[in-house]
């Protein structure tokens, strides 16, 4: 694999990482819930 | 029955995301995806990829959620009475061309429906192992095309597809009559994470398999290795685009419908922005580093790229049928494998096709207060009778003419009318407030001006390429076999006289609403 492939495969797969941990860690720290959703 | 019933809701919001999520994961990332990038500059591919994300992608989804959403407020399920309210029912046109977003997701429902079923059958050849034992592609391809056609059976009689396409369409009918939260919210809570565990679970393997004809990081290399040149190529920027479109769902009108059942003080963008990016951890991560990297490694560099040449199922059925008669170790893991891979692409499937009846169902339970189940067998009713066409019909290319009207080039004429109204006649400040109701992030301000200029003028820039480049010679049938001429204009026909029984409902569902009124 040259080293370029492997950037852009390195690069792509942890842009689109940190973006789903970003947005869930979100979620999950501020604990919202739907409109009308019910308590556990 | 004609009883009124309340609006329907989410349960939990990872329901809704699992839900939004599984409407956009679907064949495309595991198919379509991998062939664009080798397609299409390899590794540079996703430098217009990821810009295509983040100004036409993005935006265009948050605008879907808040149309969506906005439209729910005022009872409307389906966008015909979303755009109404847009041009707070000032603009009559407006409901009219707002039946796209009913007309495409029906019709891409039939045929999408067909082709999941597909993959249903031959989860269940994976178990049972009737393909074992074809190792050549040619012999794949002859049990495929048995398979497709019902008047083919040197491989299998002609009702095998029918069989699996009814007990789809039963399956799909079961989840959809049991409601949002009941039905759609329940199969996304279960089916996304045996999605990707399956992704996960074949990637590894592929990542893991000895060298064959080359090995597992050829085969990434495959895909990801730039080739500069070609970002300098129109064509490359556009089918990064248009790659936007299938992967998210965008221009269908059924996050429409989805994000209708949410109250103004719901979060959009963050849940939104969540939903984006699973499905492109789906396609990016996973759905890059299974079919391709496997077929690289079974076929070689140059095997590979005729398999890609020959479209998805190409890749995903014929090759990876010869793939899993190849994998080393005993037949059974093998078998097993072929049903991950397999299934894996009918959850895929399923997830994407309740998304795309649930317009449909609601603008029969809104426009005309049919109850959910008799909308649902009425759906049901006529995507077995219309999707007979698809069964009989499918080697003349009459699905392929339905996939490109309504499931290709609709989407960006759509998609051109929602921004415009969107951003000019509702008011991008207005929409930028709506947005933001109940928001848990605040969009980025640049987005603004994106959202009015930049993501219209990239979309009506793909709008015209496309148009000459695709449109034209599609609808002048350049390359068909004039032998099919005929069945490519009935399957015209028949989307026409779809399209105009849509025309006629909303144009009934409005009457009946001022009737009410008056």
């Amino acid at each position: 694999m040259t080293p370029f492939a492997l950037g852009f495969m390195v690069v792509s797969m942890a842009s689109v990482t940190v973006l789903v941990v970003y947005c869930y860690s979100r979620i999950l720290r501020d604990g919202r819930r739907l409109d009308g959703e019910a308590e556990d | 029955m004609t009883d009124f019933q309340p609006r329907e809701r989410w349960g939990t919001r990872i329901g809704l995301i699992l839900a939004m999520a599984g409407n956009a994961v679907g064949l495309g990332n595991f198919l379509r995806f991998p062939v664009q990038a080798a397609q299409n500059g390899g590794g540079t591919f996703m430098i217009p990829y990821f810009v295509s994300f983040l100004v036409l992608g993005i935006p265009l989804m948050w605008i879907e959620w808040g149309i969506g959403r906005y439209g729910g407020r005022f009872g409307h399920g389906t966008v015909p009475g979303m755009f109404d309210a847009l041009t707070d029912g000032r603009r009559r046109w407006a409901k009219y061309a707002g039946v796209l977003g009913l007309f495409m997701p029906f019709v891409v429902f039939i045929y999408y429906t067909y082709v999941v079923s597909w993959m249903l059958g031959f989860s269940f050849f994976s178990l049972t192992g009737s393909y074992f034992g074809l190792d050549e592609v040619e012999q794949m391809r002859v049990f495929l095309s048995s398979y497709q056609s019902l008047f083919d059976s040197s491989v299998h009689g002609g009702w095998v597809a029918l069989v699996f396409f009814l007990v789809t369409l039963a399956f799909l009918g079961w989840v959809l009559s049991r409601g949002i939260s009941g039905g759609i919210e329940k199969l996304a809570l279960i089916g996304m994470p045996i999605l990707f565990l399956f992704a996960f679970l074949l990637a590894a393997r592929v990542l893991t398999l000895p060298a064959a004809e080359s090995t597992p990081l050829a085969g990434l290399n495959f895909i990801w290795n730039p080739e500069w040149g070609s970002l300098a190529e129109p064509k490359v920027w556009l089918a990064a685009a248009g790659q936007m479109f299938f992967t998210l769902s965008l221009g269908m009108g059924t996050i429409h419908t989805y994000a209708s059942y949410l109250s103004e003080r719901d979060d959009i963008t963050l849940t939104g922005l969540s939903t984006g990016a699973t499905n492109e951890f789906a396609e990016v991560v996973l759905g890059g580093t299974i079919a391709i990297p496997a077929a690289v490694v079974f076929f070689g560099i140059e095997g590979a790229q005729d398999v890609a040449r020959g479209g998805s199922f190409d890749l995903g059925i014929v090759a990876m049928g010869v793939v899993f008669q190849g994998l080393p170790g005993p037949e059974l893991l093998a078998r097993l494998t072929g049903f991950l891979w397999f299934f894996l692409l009918f959850i895929a499937g399923i997830t994407s096709a309740v998304a795309q009846a649930s317009p449909a169902i609601s603008f029969m339970q809104e426009g005309f207060r049919w109850r959910r189940r008799k909308a649902v067998r009425a759906l049901m009713a006529a995507a077995l009778g219309i999707g007979m066409l698809h069964v009989i019909f499918y080697s003349k290319g009459f699905l392929d003419e339905w996939d490109y009207w309504a499931g290709t080039f609709g989407l960006v004429i759509f998609a051109a009318i929602e921004i415009a109204l969107f951003s000019f006649v509702f008011g991008i400040d207005r929409g930028w407030d709506e947005l933001h109701k109940g928001a848990d992030l605040r969009i980025p301000p640049i987005y603004k001006p994106i959202m009015k200029w930049v993501t219209p003028a990239f979309l009506y820039t793909l709008l015209i390429w496309w148009g000459v480049t695709e449109a034209v010679p599609q609808l002048l049938m350049e390359g068909k076999d004039p032998a099919n001429f005929g069945y490519l204009w009935f399957s015209r026909a028949v989307l026409l006289v779809v399209l105009g029984i849509g025309l006629v409902l909303v144009r009934e569902a409005w009457r009946r609403k001022e009737g009410d009124r008056a």
